[in-house]
């Protein structure tokens, strides 16, 4: 996982600079092909923590462009939801966000919206529908509802 | 059908394959699961790690097919292994190469492969990752791409961390 910092993104140098997502995924293919496959596409750093821990410690100083979380039964993806939003990273507070989950009921899906996450994916999901997901983030096309991409 | 030329530095690309001494070992967890993540992102019904031997192609990970080898002169891969980019068959009926291998006319009845060299540290192609199909297909850009991606993780595993 590379962690540099990027700073603030504003001016031409930061629109040169090829956008840099947070990808919390504990599924390791998943995310080794997903962030390896982009390196070698040359669509932009994907960073990669398989915990949200991880994922608070290393938004801590990366500053990205957009963060996709794996949500589980957990807690922490969502507290890791809260903590973008309220700025307490070193993302700015309405850096983009989109989730995945094996399942969403309407309460969760009502949350995420009130959280202004731009995408919800429902697992499984192929590293393809990913790059699509990523391609319309980087858009900025607005929020939708969960929605596979079979 | 056109049997897989013999590389002209096979005798060095065997001693690199051999010196992996991953040869007839048991199925491992690390390589299984590359081929079963395959397998789902192409859905296709085989992906392989596929190791060409002077005589024979012999899987180290299989999904899809109960052959744990094959011949080498009728196997997709020993003609993949002689460029260093993927070898992508969309109808091997209409491949003068491939349309009567008896892969082809018979099971597992091959229609479409892809296959990635396995480009070890030292230059030399020990074999494929490959994904095969039953029907007429074809791969575009970002799904060669994410094949690639999965090429270099089965190097990774055999090279033990030592990327080509």
């Amino acid at each position: 996982m590379s962690g540099a910092d990027r700073g603030p993104s504003s001016g031409a140098a930061a629109a040169a600079q090829p956008p840099a997502m947070l990808l919390v995924e504990p599924n390791f293919m998943l995310r080794r092909t997903i962030a390896l496959t982009a390196r070698n596409i040359g669509v932009g750093e994907i960073h990669e923590c398989s915990s949200y821990e991880a994922a608070e410690r290393t938004l801590s100083t990366l500053r990205c462009d957009g963060v996709f979380i794996a949500l589980n039964e957990e807690p922490g993806g969502m507290r890791l939801i809260s903590r973008l939003r309220e700025g307490a990273t070193a993302c700015a507070a309405d850096v983009t966000i989109a989730v995945m989950a094996d399942q969403f009921d309407k309460a969760r899906v009502d949350a995420l919206l009130a959280q202004g996450v731009a995408r919800i994916l429902l697992k499984p999901i192929k590293v393809r529908h990913i790059f699509e997901a990523v391609a319309a983030l980087s858009r900025r096309e607005p929020a939708a509802a969960p929605a596979t991409a079979n | 059908m056109l049997a897989a030329a013999i590389p002209d530095n096979d005798r060095e690309r065997l001693r690199t394959l051999h010196g992996l001494l991953v040869l007839d070992t048991p199925a491992e967890e690390r390589f299984d699961r590359i081929v079963q993540f395959a397998k789902d992102e192409f859905e296709v019904p085989i992906a392989l790690i596929s190791l060409v031997d002077e005589k024979r192609q012999w899987f180290k990970a299989r999904d899809g097919l109960q052959a744990c080898e094959t011949d080498r002169d009728v196997s997709f891969c020993g003609h993949a292994i002689h460029s260093p980019k993927i070898m992508m068959v969309e109808d091997a009926l209409r491949d003068p190469r491939f349309a009567d291998n008896p892969m082809v006319t018979g099971a597992p009845f091959v229609r479409f492969y892809a296959g990635a060299p396995l480009i070890m540290p030292g230059g030399f192609a020990v074999g494929t990752f490959c994904v095969i199909d039953t029907r007429p297909r074809r791969l575009d850009s970002l799904e060669l791409a994410i094949l690639e991606t999965l090429r270099d993780l089965a190097v990774l595993e055999l090279s033990g961390g030592e990327s080509a």
